[in-house]
């Protein structure tokens, strides 16, 4: 009986030594995310059940061209950092590992440089008044005269720029998957550089590469300081209107951000089903 | 092979050129007098620096910001140690489930969390929308999956229940082994874990701005609402901040360094902390 | 003209020289054996001979054809890895076909003759695995299979069978023994298991710091070490000094050269029970030192007149291991002891 007893207590202090962060993760994370959820099959006023906030969010021009924005600049920004950091990265293991270190470590310092100080720099280098277009406009280079930060290219150019050392970082480590005895087996069996690459090389990093594309592409949609500290409200992207959504006074529309909130929740769940699929497909010996 | 290696340290050389360059550019534009049609600033001078620490209101916002980090990662490393602790010890059925948890919020931009957090608290029973204790909730969640991470990866090399046992067979009690055992010899770890959380929310923009944005000014918030009156001020600002970054990952990377024991060859292969959500 | 000749090749790593005008040459169809402690250049020159390294001076012909200096993939040489290197996202067939899939053949050839292959090397049935699901010696039977379909002009093995446990090792040095001599493949196989050398060589070179220490068929090397080296590093031979010797056996030697003495000519014998030597040999007294057991043979440590000798005697009873301290006669055969020329 007294057995009985201490543990039970010794149950109740366990249990109660886990209180704490329970709470917390229940209230800050699990109810938040429960009440989006609600909230975006909820009228405007709160009271009625309705689909109608997923349907203003994927019928309305507005935002339906926000969310092909915001894939497009994901898919584009992921794109061009990957295929530079695939190279990037694979030059890095080629160096002495002490060279290796010291640059990733530069790599990563680099990798916290991003949302508003990013855009402020981007600002003073590109912006109207920057260093580079005064510059330039003295040099007489034309080239560059169309260039508008504010715009579609500048904005991709910034998601390059912040998107390019994590796609270095992650694609580092996948490099050494390959052994430097498949290249010689490869070589000796007739291959040549090129045909090891194609057949044995970028088969065996190509989950590694499909998995960083994927996170990529969810930081990049995710992506919010960035965008609003460079452009605003103005150009309309799918976080940016969110952000507008939830932070106008007169314009709020809460249960509609959360209907478009989970819209960006799911693409960024597509991402990662699509990278478990494309894995499996793509490397049969990996089941 | 030469030839190759020398295109390889171009291209990084190119690279480094590519990412440092807007940080060259903003640190220049800090320490210049005038600079807007030539190519190297007119003079130099640090006034900037001076001015912005004279600032009461960026001081002010200095404030705030330590003081809402702080409180985040003081609160979530202690109940994430002991409740690791707790839960690899006696329960590790939960231990799943705590991984889970603690794992989403990195999955979760800013703004989707933004917006639960703002339906749940800005109305009824909960109403502290605007207030400093909605943001430490919110950043404790923020880092959950680095302190996360970093107790369970400290605890694991230590390999804890052993560690326990051990202690146990010379005598002493659980709490005892807890303090005079495990804590010690995780908090080098623990530490690396909370400097990162640290910068993480030295960073953070999206839920401070939605959440308390008009109220709580913090770093952050002060570099985005004067970022378009005075170039070299910000430039200032924001050349402090990172140095202070900077500073923290150092500190970290030593810590880590001396963790492992100067084990070097743990380069090959690893796997990096990612970075938050911009 | 030799089939494969090494010719004064040097290496050096970061200055060190690992191979020092090494010179060798291997016949057509031979299975030969480079053999050597670890850190001789034995790898090194496998690696040289398949132009994954290259070369600081010397010369290698292959088949009267000069290639030293021509990359790895023009020089019809095949290698089988110590760890397998098979490509893991390839199945067992596609690993087998791979080089010829290189030379560009067409489909049903490639098809019939990995086909042959997998039969030669007895793995039919697991054309569809992954290298992943097959057990270590099943791995080296595919990268055996894949670097001998080409029919490269030599095949290099290094230490193939290292990773393996001893069991799968013997039954893999027998089967590769059997698939040499059916194909007449030539191949250089090197290891530091000098029993894996005895059994599967045509011939052997033991390497040491870089150079050839000897060379010669199985048996020449075992029962006539040119070296101290080779004598210890063959045979746990009992090595002793000539001054050693002479006190030893009481009688003046002519030169003052080192001796060598295998264990197992020794004959042991309890004190005075087989009476006297022979004209041939030489009788000494001596002590029980230790006693080890290896399996099939005992092998007895025994001191006489401050010099240790090892005496092996096959294990053919149970209770006939002597105890420390027993006082024992050794015979030694006069023309078992070998003058070592270094």
């Amino acid at each position: 009986m007294r057995a009985k007893w201490a543990h039970i207590s010794k149950n109740l202090w366990l249990t109660g030594a886990l209180f704490p962060l329970a709470v917390m993760i229940f209230g800050f994370e699990l109810l938040p995310i429960m009440g989006m959820l609600i909230d975006s099959f909820r009228t405007d006023d709160g009271n009625v059940w309705t689909l109608g906030q997923y349907i203003t969010a994927l019928k309305n021009p507005y935002y339906l061209v926000a969310i092909k924005n915001s894939l497009l600049i994901s898919l584009l920004s992921s794109f061009i950092a990957i295929v530079v950091a695939a190279f990037v990265a694979y030059f890095i293991t080629r160096l002495k590992p002490k060279s290796q270190e010291a640059v990733l470590t530069y790599v990563n310092l680099t990798a916290n440089f991003a949302g508003v100080p990013l855009a402020f720099a981007y600002i003073i280098m590109l912006g109207n008044s920057g260093l580079f277009t005064i510059l330039f406009q003295r040099w007489g280079l034309d080239i560059f005269s169309e260039f508008d930060l504010y715009s579609w290219s500048g904005l991709v150019l910034v998601y390059v720029y912040f998107q390019l050392p994590l796609a270095i970082l992650l694609l580092y480590p996948i490099y050494f998957e390959i052994k430097e005895q498949w290249r010689e087996a490869a070589h000796l069996l007739g291959a040549s550089d090129m045909q090891f690459w194609l057949q044995v090389g970028l088969p065996v990093i190509m989950p590694g590469l499909v998995g960083t594309f994927s996170i990529l592409f969810a930081n990049a949609m995710g992506a919010y300081a960035t965008a609003y500290a460079l452009v605003g409200s103005n150009y309309n992207l799918l976080s940016v209107r969110i952000g507008a959504l939830i932070s106008g006074d007169v314009y709020a529309r809460p249960h509609l951000a959360s209907a478009l909130a989970m819209l960006l929740a799911l693409s960024l769940i597509a991402a990662m089903l699509t990278n478990e699929y494309m894995m499996r497909r793509i490397r049969r010996d990996l089941k | 092979m030469k030839e190759k290696r020398t295109l390889h340290r171009f291209a990084i050389a190119l690279m480094f050129l590519y990412l440092f360059m807007p940080l060259i550019a903003t640190f220049l534009y800090s320490i210049a007098t005038d600079w807007y049609d030539t190519v190297l600033p007119k003079g130099l001078t640090l006034s900037w620096y001076v001015k912005l620490f004279q600032d009461v209101r960026f001081v002010a916002a200095l404030g705030r910001t330590l003081f809402a980090c702080s409180v985040a990662v003081g609160l979530n490393i202690a109940v994430m140690v002991v409740s690791l602790f707790i839960v690899s010890l006696y329960l590790p059925k939960l231990e799943r489930f705590l991984q889970a948890f603690a794992m989403l919020p990195y999955a979760i931009p800013g703004v989707i969390g933004a917006v639960g957090l703002i339906k749940v608290y800005s109305s009824g029973p909960l109403a502290i929308s605007g207030t400093v204790w909605l943001l430490i909730g919110a950043y404790f969640v923020v880092i959950l999956p680095y302190t996360y991470q970093g107790t369970r990866n400290s605890m694991r090399t230590v390999d804890l229940p052993q560690l326990v046992s051990a202690a146990e067979l010379l005598g002493a009690s659980k709490p005892k082994a807890f303090f005079k055992v495990v804590l010690p010899n995780i908090l080098p770890g623990v530490m690396v874990s909370a400097l990162l959380s640290f910068s993480v929310l030295f960073g953070e923009f999206v839920l401070t701005n939605f959440l308390v944005g008009g109220y709580y000014e913090t770093v952050q918030i002060y570099l985005m609402r004067r970022m378009r009156e005075s170039g070299h001020l910000s430039s200032a600002v924001v050349i402090s901040y990172y140095l202070f970054v900077f500073c923290l990952s150092w500190i970290a990377l030593k810590l880590g360094q001396n963790f492992k024991n100067g084990n070097s060859d743990n380069l090959r292969g690893k796997k990096y902390e990612l970075p938050h959500y911009r | 003209m030799s089939y494969l000749i090494i010719d004064k090749v040097t290496k050096k790593f970061d200055g060190t020289v690992v191979l020092n005008e090494i010179s060798l040459a291997v016949e057509r169809g031979e299975l030969v054996t480079l053999l050597g402690p670890s850190g001789c250049g034995k790898s090194t020159l496998l690696r040289c001979i398949a132009g994954l390294n290259e070369v600081d001076g010397g010369r290698i012909l292959l088949n009267d054809r000069d290639i030293t200096y021509l990359a790895p993939r023009k020089r019809g040489v095949g290698m089988v890895f110590q760890s397998y290197a098979l490509f893991p996202n390839m199945t067992v067939y596609e690993n087998i076909a791979f080089g010829l899939k290189m030379q560009g053949l067409k489909g049903g050839y490639i098809a019939a003759r990995v086909k042959e292959m997998i039969d030669l090397v007895g793995l039919g049935g697991k054309e569809k695995s992954y290298p992943r699901e097959l057990s270590g010696g099943q791995q080296q039977r595919v990268a055996l299979a894949r670097s001998m379909i080409v029919e490269p002009d030599v095949l290099l093995l290094d230490e193939p069978f290292n990773a393996l446990d001893a069991k799968i090792r013997k039954m893999l040095q027998m089967e590769l023994k059997n698939i040499q001599k059916k194909s007449g493949m030539t191949m250089i196989f090197v290891t530091h298991d000098q029993e894996e050398a005895l059994t599967i060589s045509d011939r052997i070179f033991v390497i040491n710091e870089g150079r050839v220490a000897q060379s010669g068929k199985p048996l020449e090397i075992y029962s006539q070490p040119a070296s101290e080296f080779v004598a210890r590093f063959i045979g746990n031979f009992n090595v002793l000094k000539g001054e050693e010797f002479e006190r030893l056996v009481g009688e003046p030697l002519i030169s003052g050269k080192s001796l060598a003495i295998r264990p197992e000519v020794i004959k042991l014998s309890l004190n005075g029970e087989n009476g006297k030597g022979h004209n041939g040999s030489w009788r000494i007294k001596g002590k029980v030192v230790s006693v080890f057991l290896k399996g099939n043979i005992l092998r007895y440590r025994v001191r006489s007149k401050d010099c240790i000798l090892d005496v092996d005697v096959l294990n053919n009873s149970l209770d006939c291991s002597l105890n420390y301290d027993t006082s024992v006669d050794l015979v030694i055969p006069k023309d078992e002891v070998k003058v070592l020329n270094l």
